[in-house]
């Protein structure tokens, strides 16, 4: 740790440091930037962080977050209640919204089934999932895992657990990426684009 | 100077913004780290292989000492499907790998690569797990040299009938020197334990063990594994609570 700086300074060295993807010299570099531009944007950035352990939280029914008890998907009118998407997390929501290919709700399971971290079928939400499903009136789960090999396994023991409820299970389709020439995917995305094909 | 080894993923760290840290087991040098640079920003340079699961050729750049070597690009060879497609086989193949990244020292331990896929294959091939497991615990073991002493007393050395298992000092121990911190073993556990060692993994399923006994057997290794790496496993806990169907079903 420096002895240049004033304590204060250090401290938010430190504090920025611990973020991911920072290390200590990009750290110094932001808070030296924070030091010198507008006070008045320096103090709405603090503002902002301060409001945003305060106020945002996980919505009581699907985990996106939310700024009241319900997230915005869960509170409106429009959205088809009896279509649940599965993603691992609000960023994965927020891409699958972006798409505006899908008008239901979600349930967000924040992680996936990952043993080397301690990760297992509790430590995520799906029990809390399966819940939802003695109550709304679900007829369709759309599984909107990464095929990683996490998300993958995470996905069929999705399906297990579901087996019992009378939903329509669905999974996104996995194959090539749009404007990929075929002849340089690898044989295991070939193997599961054949696999997903479409009749036309 | 650039390297080609056969290896898989035994785990993934990630470094700064786009690299990744990468444990390779390899037949050849055993543990070792690669940094796959921009690994996480670009995909397509090592598509879907860098992880678990999945065996590639690797071509490796720089070997100066003390410095980690650059992943320059991999081509995969084989991928074990069925573990990312069933829960309870993914979660005992990540445990496998969690304990042999533990056992695999750097620059050794290339034995261990062809036992994980064996152990990978049989997995695949619908072998029974609750065999699997504790044979493929105690031949870590022994590759590693933490083989436990299984013929004579570890106390007094000699080779009388065994009454106990020592954690502390790796291995049976005779009804004279029998302490009460030892664990209690039946001849049966501990005749189920030499076979476990002896047999190689493809011939296990010819072996039919009942229920409890193996119980008891893999739960002694488990014990055994913990003390000897001083720490827990997370993947065991993990492999516990989904193979006892706390939730869902086991298959
Ligand atoms: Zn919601
Ligand atoms: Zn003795």
């Amino acid at each position: 740790m420096s002895k240049v700086f004033p304590k204060v300074l250090e401290r938010v060295v430190q504090n920025l440091a611990r973020l991911p993807g920072l290390g200590e010299k990009s750290a110094t570099r932001l808070a030296l930037f924070l030091l010198g531009q507008p006070k008045e944007e320096t103090q709405e950035l603090a503002h902002s962080l301060l409001e945003l352990v305060e106020k945002v939280r996980l919505c009581k029914r699907c985990f996106n977050f939310a700024e009241g008890e319900w997230c915005r998907f869960c509170l409106d009118p429009e959205r088809n209640k009896s279509q649940i998407c599965i993603v691992e997390d609000p960023a994965a929501l927020s891409a699958i919204e972006e798409s505006k290919a899908y008008k239901g709700l979600y349930h967000v399971l924040h992680g996936l089934l990952s043993p080397r971290d301690g990760l297992g079928p509790r430590e995520i939400k799906i029990e809390a999932l399966l819940e939802r499903l003695e109550r709304e009136p679900v007829e369709e789960i759309l599984i909107a895992l990464s095929p990683t090999v996490a998300g993958e396994a995470t996905a069929a023991y999705l399906v297990e657990c579901l087996k019992p409820y009378s939903v329509k299970v669905t999974r996104i389709a996995c194959g090539i990426p749009m404007g990929m020439d075929i002849r340089y995917a690898d044989q295991l995305t070939l193997k599961r684009a054949l696999e997903a094909r479409q009749r036309l | 100077m650039r390297l080609v080894t056969k290896a898989l993923v035994l785990n993934r760290f990630e470094v700064g913004e786009s690299d990744l840290l990468v444990v390779l087991l390899s037949p050849k040098w055993g543990r070792f780290a690669v940094m796959a640079k921009g690994a996480r920003r670009s995909k397509r340079r090592f598509v879907n292989a860098l992880e678990p699961f999945t065996v590639f050729r690797a071509h490796i750049r720089g070997n100066r000492p003390g410095l980690i070597p650059f992943l320059d690009q991999i081509d995969p060879l084989e991928y074990w499907e069925p573990l990312r497609q069933d829960p309870y086989r993914f979660v005992l193949a990540s445990y496998a790998t969690e304990l042999t990244e533990a056992f695999a020292r750097p620059q050794v331990g290339g034995n261990l690569f062809p036992l994980l896929c064996g152990f990978f294959d049989l997995l695949c091939q619908g072998g029974p797990p609750d065999l699997l497991k504790p044979a493929l615990e105690i031949k870590l073991l022994c590759l590693s040299g933490f083989a436990p002493e299984l013929s004579r007393c570890v106390r007094c050395q000699r080779p009388r009938p065994l009454r106990g298992f020592s954690l502390e000092e790796g291995g049976g121990v005779c009804g004279y020197c029998l302490r009460e911190s030892d664990t209690s073993i039946s001849p049966q556990v501990l005749s189920l334990l030499k076979t476990l060692e002896k047999y190689p993994l493809s011939k296990l399923e010819r072996i039919c063990v009942p229920k409890d006994r193996l119980k008891i057997g893999s739960s002694l290794l488990e014990n055994f594994l913990v003390r000897i790496l001083g720490h827990d496993l997370k993947s065991l806990r993990i492999w516990k609570e989904i193979k006892g169907g706390e939730i869902g079903e086991q298959t």
